[in-house]
């Protein structure tokens, strides 16, 4: 975490920061509601420090997890909790246990990663292809672990991205979690002028 | 013996801790999706080691930096027998047993999607290689898992899924010899 400087982190959280008002944009169009999404906290560091601070290995979340190919290869996953999945369909008038709610949460957690994958393209010149999303509800451990074995990758850092949904005026929360493989931070930051 | 029920070694991915039989704590292992927890555990003594392997075996460039003993079925099997062989040393002439669980598919259609059938198959190929046996087991599916391991006379193993409670998967405590020890207290 100490490796990286005050400018790139900064450069990080602009990106988080735009790929939310992107987020924001598609999902108002597509649901017909108003949003509005912030990004309170924005932190580079290890993987397993990542699972701590989104709320400890064994926390039940629900994740979207999309991956993403070319120049740079990464795994975008956008994880909530029960209460913050409930939450969310309560602002949109939907119940979170129907089939219509799980749907819904899907296509949120598949824009929001989607939108920041184009941002980090736009932003760095790093094109990605984007494959379509594996959906789950578990522990963050098992969920992360799992996804990071099946691609046999060496993870370093990773970016994650705690996002604030408003909807017509009421929060909801999500942490959204960008893990580049190889040393794909370091590219990403070079790509961005600030390496 | 006493032991302090709330206190506990937490083993974190590719990691891999033992204990004495006589150790205050249990070892706890959270999070178990695709990886395996792998605990081994010495009747005879009590004494048990419990690692959370993450990968069948280790790449043929050597293990990734930083990677702990417990990441690869294949160099993890060997060190829990040693750890435990360790810590009981001539004492005992080592009674071995495994309990394994975890190996879930968390997601299906698509590459890398079995390594948790591949992780279950290195850890056995592992334990037969070592001449140990596999004393009871929870694994496949498609739900993550934590996995408590209490060394001691009455060692025993459990384990949960998400949203649900701890289930008792192995002990080695025969429960005759359990009632008789309550009984004896009471008297």
């Amino acid at each position: 975490m100490a490796e990286y400087t005050e400018l790139q982190i900064d450069a990080l959280r602009e990106v988080a920061n735009t790929g939310s008002g992107h987020a924001a944009g598609d999902l108002s169009e597509m649901l017909g509601h108003s949003f509005n999404i912030s990004v309170p906290r924005a932190v580079v560091t290890d993987l397993g420090q990542a699972v701590e601070l989104i709320g400890g290995a064994e926390m039940e979340m629900s994740a979207v997890a999309i991956r993403v190919g070319g120049d740079v290869e990464a795994m975008l996953v956008a994880m909530f909790t029960p209460e913050q999945a409930a939450n969310l369909c309560m602002l949109l008038g939907i119940d979170a246990d129907s089939d219509m709610g799980r749907s819904v949460l899907q296509e949120v957690g598949n824009v929001l990663a989607c939108a920041y994958a184009n941002v980090l393209a736009e932003m760095s010149g790093i094109s990605f292809d984007v494959h379509p999303p594996d959906v789950m509800t578990d522990m963050v451990g098992a969920i992360v672990s799992s996804l990071v074995a099946a691609t046999t990758r060496d993870i370093d850092h990773v970016l994650l991205i705690d996002s604030t949904i408003g909807v017509n005026e009421a929060d909801a929360e999500m942490s959204v979690l960008f893990v580049p493989f190889d040393d794909g931070i370091d590219q990403l930051l070079q790509r961005l002028g600030v390496a | 013996m006493t032991r302090a029920a709330n206190t506990y070694v937490a083993v974190r991915i590719g990691d891999l801790h033992a204990l004495a039989g006589g150790a205050p704590g249990r070892l706890v292992t959270v999070g178990l999706g695709s990886c395996v927890g792998v605990a081994l555990i010495d009747e005879q003594s009590g004494a048990a080691a419990l690692a959370h392997v993450f990968l069948p075996e280790q790449p043929a460039g050597g293990p990734r930096e930083g990677a702990g003993l417990g990441t690869y079925a294949d160099v993890a099997i060997p060190e829990l027998v040693r750890s435990v062989r360790a810590l009981v040393g001539s004492r005992s002439k080592g009674r071995f047993v495994a309990v394994i669980a975890g190996g879930a598919c968390m997601f299906s259609g698509r590459t890398g999607a079995d390594v948790g059938d591949r992780n279950v198959a290195a850890v056995r190929a592992a334990l037969v290689a070592q001449g140990v046996a596999i004393a009871a087991e929870d694994v496949g599916g498609a739900r993550g898992r934590t996995m408590r391991v209490e060394p001691g006379p009455a060692a025993s193993v459990t384990v949960r899924v998400v949203g649900g409670t701890d289930q008792e998967l192995w002990t080695g405590a025969p429960t005759k010899s359990r009632e008789v020890t309550s009984l004896l207290r009471a008297a």
